[in-house]
């Protein structure tokens, strides 16, 4: 799981339950009706399936995705003229990691023109039969897994309208939820001016838990992404409103960086078999002095105090880490605006948190309570949290939260010791002529909509994935990658190239002349401590043969900055080599 | 880079050093030495924790019984001691110098020919070279002074500009009022002497050692020197199509402003052979360092120990895909480059409300103009100050250096008396951004989903409660702790991380005091903010009593919970149990009765009509969780007391085992495992709810005594192993 990373360092202690890996398994069922097949619904269907399949390998490696069709029979794809028509369910997908051969498959379906070929459409498909033959891929295919999910799509009102077979259909159902296998309908308009009818079937065989609400055309992609798993939260804590007023929450995570090299996603292949497999990997402690390999038992931890070991038993050393029970403890309410310096100063991601009934009967009312008078109140609480055993304890604002789904954003505060000085510079204040002709940029640059993520695909997960799918499905790689993050050029000079014209004219009459600039830097090189010199000191200590005057230390962080190091030694001599060679001397 | 830095303290330990006094929190007796060593013991913990070579101490003790210095032959430098000559400490060292750092009974000597030597260790030992000098003097000034030669004294001091610092304990203090009682007359005098000595030093600190002990009790922040992590040009517009002067390009270096600091983790060593295991407390002499070897390797049956060791130099960068794994040798690696160059480029700008402080995604760096440069430091400013101005952030792409990931990030105006700049900070990608649906916390939806429930007695506050929230909410602002000078109760300043001092903290004590038994208490400011501040607990009493009454939680119970696995669906955390209670017996009573017949195809067991009779209970073998739950609530209902269901349910317990036993029996190797560890998970947690665990542990205990003894096909070791993990 890519949170695994997120958690503290190997110090701390986790709760059995932190350790099962939470991966969801969704199996996409599709019901082939003639309806669909003839207005495109089914096209569109099989297409929006393709991508939650190749959207899940990217976004969660490790979720199972299945894709299901029913309600018809299939023509097989070696012989042409074969129906099959044995079975209700036809598992294009199975539950799993998908293959390559399967993608390819759905594929092809996805992008067939004449899907009405492919299918014989029963008359009256048995949906206890379909329901229950998922059932059995859930055990079969997906045991353990803690999310379980079915998206079920439908145009089709009225399945059946005898009595009985409605009944055991919702039989079939409630056992899909005893088996803790959600089912999510997807119940689509058969046509424009014909709206889909729940209160015939589906109203009657799901609970009431269930929304049985149609939906016109499909977007079934929005659909899919919207219902993201649920119940993958990262740990479920109390939180003290106030002394003995204590309610369950969970933590979710809305924010994780996804990256292309996570180890769900990249890993070491050795080739020289008869097919390529991932090389496992295992470390052995060995000590230090002798080399002797030494047995997991025989291993203990403990802190350093200079080069020695200072003797703490296992649990002196709990006992030192130990601040209390795992809480998120409410100190006080402030005002939104009193805590400005939060975007200054943000030290990790955020989470977020929801209320739970499960330990304690309650909690959701109060929670909500206490959310709503936030909100109105436009106020955020301050807590002390230690979000599981053995965490470290950290404080957080609890933000109300105004999008989509209700509950509390709680962002963590910096401690003073993640504070960084302000770097050694002068101090400079523009001129308002300036300022105001840097705003008169910046109005005509306003994205109306704000900052929305949505439109900004990560162009290196992306790119990354469109080359590996194009090997594994043997596609064609393209050949330049899309990258939405880059400036819309062309706007930006129509609509603000003027007023940079005028506003560079501002900052040439309001800067000084930079040269005395320069000398005064220049001397500042040797006693500065705020970090490496910049390029312009560097140019002219090179042109006047001083690099060496340089520490070995500046030297190395002026590389880093500029991406350069000696090639092998790395002396000092051998430093001012390369600055004198970067400067083209 | 740190500095190189020599420190030597010197140490009075005339008689009167070793008298008891009652100080502190807990106001023990600690002898004055004891009391002053407190603070020079931590100091030097401190320098043998930063493990820097080129952060060297050496230790002079003055009174003591001995001569042994390098001007011993001179007369006047008669009793000091060089306990320690300058070099890097480690904890034998101090451990070493602790043994001679007692009171000596022989009184004379001279403290200022204590501080001559001093300056002379420095000396020698700094040369010429750029070092930080410090002599540290703790003393009661209760022995000799002689300041006869002090201007020569002082000459050498400031010529070698080494920083003279007297720690006098009990001296007085007329800032703090302080005037210690029944004050010798010959201390008072040396009181002031050393004063007036220390006063003409050019870099000298004359403190009361009460000062200095005071500032442990407060952490102490590792200062990080700023390394630039990025130099280049803020730019808009694009350079290579535009002429310069339709461009906004600035030039800019950036730095860190915010990074999580860590805390000393642990290290693993080994325990020696030689010791029994038994033994939990590790001595020194016992230890070994470890390190981790890694070895990359493949199942290969015919490998030793069945597997292939390989050389990581082999093997290729591999990526998963679904189930498939595609491998890039490195010569295909070019193909799966993203091509990026170093840069900071607007994207545009958006209101900062758009931009919400839970959607950032980690530190922060500071944006500067580039330094030495009069033109960017202006137009920074101005940035900072539109930015400010229109209430706006800006969004840029950045990359950190050629062929790094690009990131988007947030740019936010830094406007301070000593610094005008920007800070940014990462945004979320489309795939970083998580998408939940959650039930409304404010109103339910019914199922057709158009109609709106805005009551409901278990999930939706009631106005009376709203209320009690407000009020709650009023009784507990913050902002009533502002003290006079409008300091907020907690400031970023006094917010120490609790997990990194306190644990330095019981590593240097434990250390230098040799005592592992007592782990000292986290210091009181490390965990200042666990607790509300008690004088507005005190003023929200009555609206926290209040909501305490009305919203009542409870622990959870039996029946609630019971109902909520018969009712909800899936994990939506909301369920509308309460909205349904009228229905459940019914909806109960035609699922039992409908169980048996459902399935339709032949061939397949049809389960008989599970009676309202507990004692015939029938499964269904392809649908056992389903139908087990079901029975077992429907046996819960039906019993009028805690035996019957007990002896009901054990019943159930019993014959789904033997179901399961037939499973296993007509299947295929290990085809039946996931089933059956399935059910048996349903069965616990069933168990669970109902309070039986102790039904469910016997019929697993009989499952298992017959799996181990082969009454069902054979080993089933891993089948046996997966059940006890339930």
């Amino acid at each position: 799981m890519e949170w695994i990373s997120h958690l503290e360092n190997d110090d701390d202690v986790l709760e059995i339950e932190d350790y099962k890996v939470r991966k969801d398994a969704l199996l996409i069922a599709i019901q082939v009706t003639q309806n669909a097949i003839n207005n495109g619904t089914l096209h569109k269907a099989l297409e929006a399936a393709f991508d939650a399949v190749t959207d899940r390998i990217v976004i969660s490696p490790q979720d199972y995705t299945g894709v299901m069709l029913f309600g018809a029979s299939m023509q097989s794809e070696d012989d042409g003229d074969e129906f099959d028509d044995e079975s209700d369910t036809h598992f294009i997908l199975k539950l799993g990691l998908p293959t390559a051969a399967q993608i390819k498959r759905l594929k092809r379906l996805a992008e067939d023109p004449d899907l009405g070929e492919r299918f014989k459409v029963q008359e009256e498909p048995h949906l206890m039969d379909v329901f229950f033959d998922m059932n059995r891929h859930f055990i079969n295919m997906a045991p353990n897994f803690a999310s379980r999910r079915i998206i079920y799509i439908t145009d089709d009102d009225t399945p059946t309208t005898n009595e009985d077979d409605i009944n055991k259909t919702r039989v079939r159902i409630e056992d899909l939820s005893h088996l803790k296998v959600k089912v999510e309908p997807l119940l689509i308009n058969p046509s424009e001016d014909k709206t889909f009818d729940s209160s015939k079937f589906y109203a009657l065989v799901f609970n009431e838990d269930t929304s049985v609400e149609p939906v016109e055309a499909i977007d079934l992609k929005q659909f899919i992404n919207k219902r993201n798993v649920l119940n993958r939260s990262l740990f479920n804590v109390k939180m003290e409103i106030g002394e003995g007023l204590v309610v369950g929450v969970r933590g979710y995570l809305l924010y994780a960086e996804q990256k292309a090299t996570s180890t769900t996603r990249k890993a070491w292949v050795y080739t020289g078999g008869e097919k390529p497999e991932i090389a496992k990997l295992e470390s052995q402690a060995v000590t230090i002095e002798s080399g002797r390999s030494v047995d997991k038992a025989d291993l203990r931890k403990t802190f350093k105090f200079g080069n020695d070991y200072v003797p703490f038993t296992e649990e002196q050393l709990t006992q030192i880490r130990y601040f209390g029970e795992p809480i998120i403890r409410i100190l006080g309410f402030h005002n939104s605006s009193d805590f400005s310096e939060l975007f200054i100063h943000s030290v990790r991601s955020s989470m977020f948190l929801y209320p739970t009934d499960e330990k304690l009967v309650g909690s959701i009312r109060a929670f909500s309570a206490l959310y709503q008078s936030l909100k109105n109140k436009d106020k955020m609480a301050l807590a002390w949290v230690i979000v599981r055993k053995g965490a470290k304890p950290i404080l957080a604002l609890l933000i109300p939260s105004t999008k989509e789904i209700e509950g509390l954003h709680m962002v963590f505060l910096p401690f003073t010791d993640d504070i960084r000085q302000e770097p050694k510079t002068e101090l400079v204040s523009a001129a308002p002529e300036l300022v105001d002709a840097t705003k008169n940029i910046f109005t005509r640059l306003r994205m109306p909509g704000g900052f929305e993520s949505q439109r900004y695909p990560n162009p290196r997960l992306q790119w990354h994935y469109r080359v590996v799918r194009a090997m594994a499905l043997q596609e064609e790689v393209p050949k330049v990658p899309e990258d939405k993050t880059t400036p819309k050029y062309r706007s930006i000079d129509t609509r603000v190239g003027d007023a940079i014209e005028e506003w560079n004219k501002v900052l040439q009459s309001s800067s000084k002349r930079p040269a005395e600039d320069i000398c005064k830097a220049e001397k500042k090189v040797k006693s500065s401590d705020a970090g490496p010199p910049s390029n312009e000191q560097m140019q002219n200590m090179v042109e006047n043969d001083i690099v060496g005057k340089l520490t070995v230390a500046e030297l190395r962080a002026w590389g880093a900055a500029n991406n350069v190091e000696p090639n092998g030694s790395k002396l000092k001599k051998d430093w001012v080599e390369v600055v004198k060679k970067y400067y083209g001397k | 880079m740190a500095s190189k830095e020599a420190t030597v303290y010197v140490v009075d330990l005339h008689e009167s050093m070793g008298r008891e006094m009652a100080r502190g929190h807990d106001s023990k007796e600690v002898t004055d030495l004891n009391w002053g060593l407190q603070y020079i013991y931590s100091e030097i913990s401190n320098k043998i924790l930063s493990g820097r070579k080129t952060d060297v101490v050496g230790l002079v003790g003055v009174h003591t019984d001995t001569t042994q210095n390098m001007f011993e032959e001179e007369s006047g430098f008669e009793h000091i001691d060089i306990i320690t000559p300058i070099q890097q400490f480690n904890l034998d060292t101090l451990l070493e110098a602790k043994k001679q750092l007692v009171p000596n009974s022989d009184n004379k000597g001279d403290l200022i020919s204590g501080i001559v030597v001093a300056v002379q260790m420095i000396k020698l030992y700094t040369k010429a070279l750029k070092y930080i000098r410090n002599i540290v003097v703790l003393t009661n000034g209760q022995g000799n002074m002689n300041l006869g030669d002090s201007g020569g004294i002082i000459k050498q001091l400031n010529e070698n500009r080494i920083i003279l610092k007297v720690m006098g304990v009990d001296f007085d203090d007329e800032e703090v009022d302080y005037f210690e009682e029944d004050k010798p007359e010959h201390k008072r005098e040396n009181e002031l002497k050393l004063k007036e000595f220390v006063d003409r030093c050019e870099d000298s600190v004359f403190a009361t050692y009460k000062e200095a002990r005071d500032s442990l009790d407060i952490p102490k922040v590792k200062a990080v020197n700023p390394v630039r992590a990025f130099q280049g040009n803020l730019v808009l517009s694009d350079p290579e199509q535009q002429p310069p002067q339709r461009v906004m390009s600035i030039g800019v270096e950036v730095f860190p402003c915010t990074r999580r600091a860590t805390a000393m983790t642990a290290s693993s060593y080994a325990m020696s052979k030689i010791e029994p295991a038994t033994i939990s407390t590790p001595s020194q002499n016992n230890l070994q360092a470890v390190k981790w070897d890694r070895q990359y390797y493949v199942n290969d049956e015919s490998g030793i120990g069945g597997k292939k060791e390989l050389d990581r130099d082999t093997l290729e960068n591999g990526y998963r895909y679904g189930s498939e794994i595609v491998y890039i040798t490195k010569e295909e690696e070019e193909a799966i480059m993203f091509p990026t160059s170093a840069s900071l480029q607007v994207i545009g700008f958006v209101n900062k409300k758009s931009v919400p402080p839970y959607m950032l995604m980690g530190h922060t760096d500071y944006i500067i103009g580039q330094r030495g440069n009069n033109r960017d430091a202006v137009a920074i400013s101005a940035f900072a100050r539109a930015l400010f101005e229109t209430d706006n952030f800006g969004l840029a792409r950045y990359v950190n250096k050629d062929g790094k990931d690009p990131q988007i990030v947030v740019l936010m105006p830094y406007i301070r008396a000593e610094l005008e700049g920007l800070v940014f900070c990462q945004l979320p990608f489309a795939e970083d951004e998580r998408k939940f649906i959650l039930p409304s916390l404010t109103s339910l939806e019914t199922r057709s989903g158009n109609k709106t429930v805005t009551t409901h007695s278990r999930l939706l506050p009631t106005k009376e409660m709203l209320d009690a929230m407000d009020d709650y909410v009023d009784a507990m602002d913050l902002s009533k702790l502002k003290g006079e000078d409008d300091e907020p109760w907690l400031t970023m300043e006094e917010c120490f991380n609790p997990s990194i001092h306190h644990i330095r903290n019981v590593v240097k004590e434990c250390a230098v005091s040799q005592d592992y038994g007592k782990i000292p208490e986290p210091l009181p400011i490390l965990t200042r903010f666990s607790q509300p501040a008690e004088e507005l607990t005190e003023e929200a009493k009555p609206q926290l009593e209040l909501l305490k009454h009305l919203f009542d939680i409870k622990e959870q119970f039996r029946e609630a919970k019971k109902r909520k696995t018969e009712v909800t669906v899936g994990q939506t955390g909301l369920d509308l149990d309460a909205l349904l209670e009228g229905e459940l017996e019914v909806k109960l009573e035609s699922s039992q009765t409908l169980s048996s017949n459902v399935k339709s195809e032949p061939g397949r067991q049809t389960a008989s009509q599970s009676s309202q009779n507990s004692q015939q209970l029938s499964l269904d073998p392809e649908n056992i969780c389903p139908d087990f739950i079901r029975t077992l609530n429907k046996i819960d209902t039906k019993a009028t007391s805690d035996e019957e269901f007990r002896s009901g349910a054990t019943n159930l317990y019993k014959q789904t085992i033997t179901l399961l036993e037939e499973k296993l029996e007509s299947s295929k190797g290990n085809d039946a495992y996931n089933e059956i560890i399935g059910v048996l998970q349903t069965m616990r947690e069933q168990a669970d709810e109902m309070e039986i665990p102790d039904v469910f542990t016997a019929a697993k205990g009989q499952f298992v005594s017959k799996l181990e003894r082969g009454d069902l096909g054979g080993q089933k070791n891993v089948l046996v192993a997966q059940i006890n993990s339930i």
